[in-house]
């Protein structure tokens, strides 16, 4: 019966415990150290693992893209460390190539590593018509390097495993001159990535992308016909849009009686894009300081670009939460 | 061959399969195989060539625990708890009963490694995998690594007791699975100290890499099967000269 | 006779890995067994018994000398085609059935599958283990392993029975049921070597012995010639005794008991015996027994052992024509 109580006293204060420890795990989650492994000893230790050990280290990698790192230098250190070295484990992995190249772009916003990552996959995967067709779009919209984007996408289409569909998609950049419709499904790649960060971003960037082309458009018809377009329809011309995109950034925009041109989804997603990097940075706030930001300290301490909202409305920010409410609600 | 021979290596088979150590190893090893799907759903993609990845590793490492727990332990023990006294005292020589320890226990992980990659295999094809060729492949490496491991483990337990011959197996192991990265380093790294020594290790000491085509399964690069056949020569060769030794340190024994 | 077994100046030391002096195991031992006899190996424990055992077994090699078994040395598979050993607290793999067991033994001594299926269930029934003889060894007494091991030592029928300790572990049953097969297996003309602490079994069982100690042979010779044959008291059982001739019975006896007009005594000395035989039975008494009590193997072994010096007696040994 002693026993039985002993046992029942430590279960009961093993539980008690938990809440505490778990407090504590969690600051230990916050500090978010995370080990740069040397390549060369990395695969010494593997010994002949290499693909388990690769897949472990990307299955640490991936939630880590899009986690909020309270020391970003060392997220991207780690990171550029892991890709690296897992790419060097298995050269093959596709995968990686391609979600690395993502969270270069998007997240760290780093052309260079983008591409730098691509090649290194493109050199270990020559025959990957995957990575090709990212490389090359990549080298066209970030770098603007055509003649090297165009040598890519030629191997591709001349590749005996290159399907009609790539065939076609990859002819049809060839001959887009504005290279209109290169910059737009480069964004749209990214749209079916499982992270939802990179999906948001995408959208974000696809939007400005189709309201630069719509702009762009929109200066070449007032200065070709001499005044602006009564209608959207009238943009739906060779001279301006390439057919392949023209339907897709007509709808971007709205002409509205008055003669002002909108851009709603654009709105919607630059908004987005605020709320969700107000609720990052409200969350760190809290973890640091032990209460939420006002919107004050949102607008003074923080780089946030906030909207500006239309009369009679106003921004409130509760809890890391970002919105536009009524004036008075 | 005298049948004596091969009445040691049945007996070899019975004992080892008849032994709880031999079904809990494979119980963990099939369930590392099945555990594998769950690793896979962690990724964003890959989650088949997770299963194969992990699966894989999990019948290479089930090959050096079999290796270790019944390969290792089974000539040590026997001399330790003298059941050897009651065969050697027949008309069998020591590098007979050697040999058929060595066959016996061939037989005994051959049939693990075999039928874990069924249950791979089954695993795979129930997830939506199929059956690629080139799993073969690296089934045939593990089936070669495990001939040269047996005959590091009896090696061992001809030399010392039990415990130590599992370690010098496991060391082994290591050490013939770290040569290629070793070699690598003095090729692709910047200067290495004592190059030399690693680059002469590499030309010199039994290699297990040459029959590793774990990697090469899982991550879509070809296979070539005159490497596989050069490898297991290499490999049958090291076996050779490690059962030789075993034998001769074995003569020496005193029970 | 023709020497079956053959052990010429043995000599063996082990060195342990601490200590710098060698310990001289066997130090020039030397005996023979002649072919058909039974021949008991004795010594206190550390002798030299086992280890000769091993070298005649090629479980270890001796420093120097010789031991041959049919003129073959020992460590050659080829001279243990005709020998069954069993050792000293016999272990056998614990996953295999007595049937299994036999049959490894049996392709080990290079039977026929049809020889060993025979002989199989013979050899468990004679041992008393045919009701286990599909149970793992794992789940097996002292006494039944000892039995198995013996099974598995005449399995072959080999020419040399070569024992050592055959009956520790078993109970009276068993003991009785060993000593049984050994007989018939002398009779049979097989040459049985034994090695044993119980000396009344060896002077039971044996022709011949050797006497180790500390790794040189003592004595050996048949037991007939090393024993004492003269009578050192006599045991008397005797009825309707006269009293005054069982008072003084009484008086003079080593071991006196009386009951249920039954006389029993152990009377000192060679003469004191037949006298009161012949007095009793003069007095109208009745003699049942009279045994004479001679020196056993174990009383003289022991004398044997503590005399202070005790010379090694390599003149002594018989010759036996080879």
């Amino acid at each position: 019966m002693i026993r039985l109580l002993i046992a029942l006293v430590c279960i009961g204060g093993a539980v008690a415990l938990r809440g505490p420890l778990a407090k504590a795990n969690a600051l230990r989650r916050a500090h978010q150290f995370r080990y740069t492994p040397d390549p060369g000893l990395v695969k010494l230790a593997s010994c002949g693992h290499r693909s388990s050990l690769a897949d472990l280290l990307w299955l640490q990698a991936i939630p880590d893209l899009s986690a909020q790192f309270a020391d970003l230098e060392h997220k991207e250190r780690w990171l550029a460390g892991v890709l690296d070295v897992v790419t060097d484990l298995e050269p093959t992995f596709v995968t990686v190539y391609a979600y690395g190249s993502a969270y270069f772009d998007l997240i760290k916003g780093s052309p260079d590593s983008t591409i730098a990552l691509l090649e290194k996959g493109v050199d270990r995967n020559p025959e990957s018509i995957q990575l090709r067709v990212k490389l090359a779009m990549a080298l066209m919209t970030l770098r603007g390097d055509r003649a090297a984007a165009l040598e890519h996408l030629e191997w591709v289409m001349n590749s005996p495993d290159c399907d009609s569909f790539t065939a076609g998609y990859c002819s049809s950049i060839l001959v887009d001159d504005r290279q209109d419709l290169v910059a737009l499904e480069y964004w749209k790649e990214y749209l079916d990535s499982a992270n939802e960060q990179v999906v948001g971003v995408a959208k974000l960037y696809l939007e400005r992308t189709r309201q630069g082309i719509f702009m762009r458009a929109w200066e070449e018809f007032q200065r070709v016909e001499g005044r602006r377009p009564f209608s959207l329809e009238e943009l739906r011309d060779d001279r301006f849009l390439s057919p392949a995109i023209t339907d897709e950034v007509l709808a971007c925009a709205i002409l509205t009686d008055d003669g002002r041109l909108q851009f709603p989804r654009l709105v919607e997603e630059e908004f987005l894009r605020v709320q969700q990097r107000t609720k990052d940075w409200c969350e760190a706030y809290h973890v640091e300081h032990g209460e939420w930001p006002t919107l004050y300290q949102l607008r003074e301490e923080s780089k946030i670009p906030l909207p500006r909202v239309p009369e009679g409305f106003e921004l409130r920010l509760e809890n890391g939460q970002l919105e536009v409410v009524t004036e008075g609600s | 061959m005298r049948d004596c021979v091969f009445a040691i290596a049945g007996s070899t088979y019975r004992e080892a399969v008849r032994d709880r150590v031999l079904w809990v190893v494979f119980v963990f090893a099939a369930g590392l195989v099945l555990f594998s799907r769950v690793l896979g759903w962690l990724s964003v993609e890959d989650d088949l060539k997770m299963l194969q990845d992990f699966s894989l590793s999990g019948l290479n490492m089930l090959g050096l625990s079999l290796a270790m727990l019944v390969g290792a332990f089974s000539l040590a023990r026997e001399v330790e708890r003298r059941t050897a006294t009651t065969i050697l005292t027949r008309d069998i020589s020591r590098g007979e009963f050697i040999l058929g320890k060595y066959l016996g226990l061939v037989g005994v992980f051959w049939s693990c490694l075999i039928a874990g990659f069924v249950v791979m295999m089954t695993w795979q094809i129930l997830w939506g995998g199929g059956f690629a060729v080139k799993a073969l492949a690296a089934l045939l490496g593990l089936l070669c690594e495990s001939l040269l491991l047996g005959a590091v483990a009896l090696f061992f337990g001809a030399l010392t007791n039990a415990i130590l011959a599992a370690v010098g197996t496991v060391v082994f192991y290591l050490m013939a699975h770290s040569l290629e990265a070793l070699y690598e380093l003095t090729i692709y790294g910047d200067e290495v100290r004592g190059a030399w020594f690693y680059k002469m290790a590499y030309k010199v000491l039994p290699n297990l890499e040459d029959v590793n085509f774990i990697n090469a399964t899982a991550s879509e690069l070809p296979v070539r099967w005159d490497h596989l056949g050069m490898g297991a020569l290499g490999v049958l060769c090291w076996s050779i000269v490690f059962l030789l030794g075993a034998s001769a340190l074995f003569r020496r024994r005193e029970l | 006779m023709a020497s079956i077994l053959e052990v010429r100046d043995l000599r063996k030391s082990f060195r342990s890995a601490l200590s710098r002096e060698p310990v001289q195991a066997l130090a020039g031992v030397t005996f023979h067994v002649a072919r058909g006899e039974c021949f008991g190996c004795l010594g206190q424990n550390g002798a030299g018994k086992t280890t000769t055992l091993k070298v005649l077994t090629g479980q270890i090699a001796a420093d120097s000398g010789q031991a041959l078994i049919l003129g073959q040395p020992g460590s050659q598979p080829s001279a243990r085609r005709n020998l069954g050993y069993l050792p000293e607290n016999p272990y056998f793999h614990e996953h295999l059935t007595p049937r299994e067991g036999l049959r490894l033994f049996g392709r080990l001594s290079g039977m026929k599958r049809g020889d060993i299926e025979r002989r199989t269930p013979e050899l468990l029934e004679r041992v008393g283990l045919a009701d286990a003889a599909d149970r793992r060894v794992r789940g097996f007494s002292k006494g039944m392993r000892q039995r198995y091991g013996l099974a598995t030592t005449l399995l072959a029928e080999p020419e040399i029975l070569l024992l050592d300790e055959p009956l520790t572990g078993l109970d009276p049953t068993g003991r009785q049921l060993v000593k049984e097969i050994l007989h018939e297996e002398h009779r049979a003309g097989r040459t049985v070597v034994m090695c044993s602490h119980v000396l009344s079994d060896v002077q039971e069982l044996c022709d011949r012995v050797v006497v180790l100690h500390q790794g040189s042979v003592v004595r050996q010779g048949a037991i007939d010639d090393l024993l004492d044959h003269d009578a050192r008291a006599f045991e008397i059982s005797a009825r309707q005794v006269p009293p005054e001739i069982a008072t003084r019975i009484k008086q003079q006896a080593d071991k006196y008991h009386e009951g249920d007009s039954l006389l029993r005594a152990v009377l000192p000395g060679t003469e004191a015996g037949p006298d009161f035989a012949v007095e009793i039975t003069q007095g109208g008494g009745k003699v049942l027994s009279l045994v004479p009590e001679r020196e056993s193997l174990e009383e003289w072994f022991v004398r044997l052992t503590k005399e202070a010096a005790m010379p090694v007696e390599a003149a002594a040994t018989e010759e036996v024509s080879a």
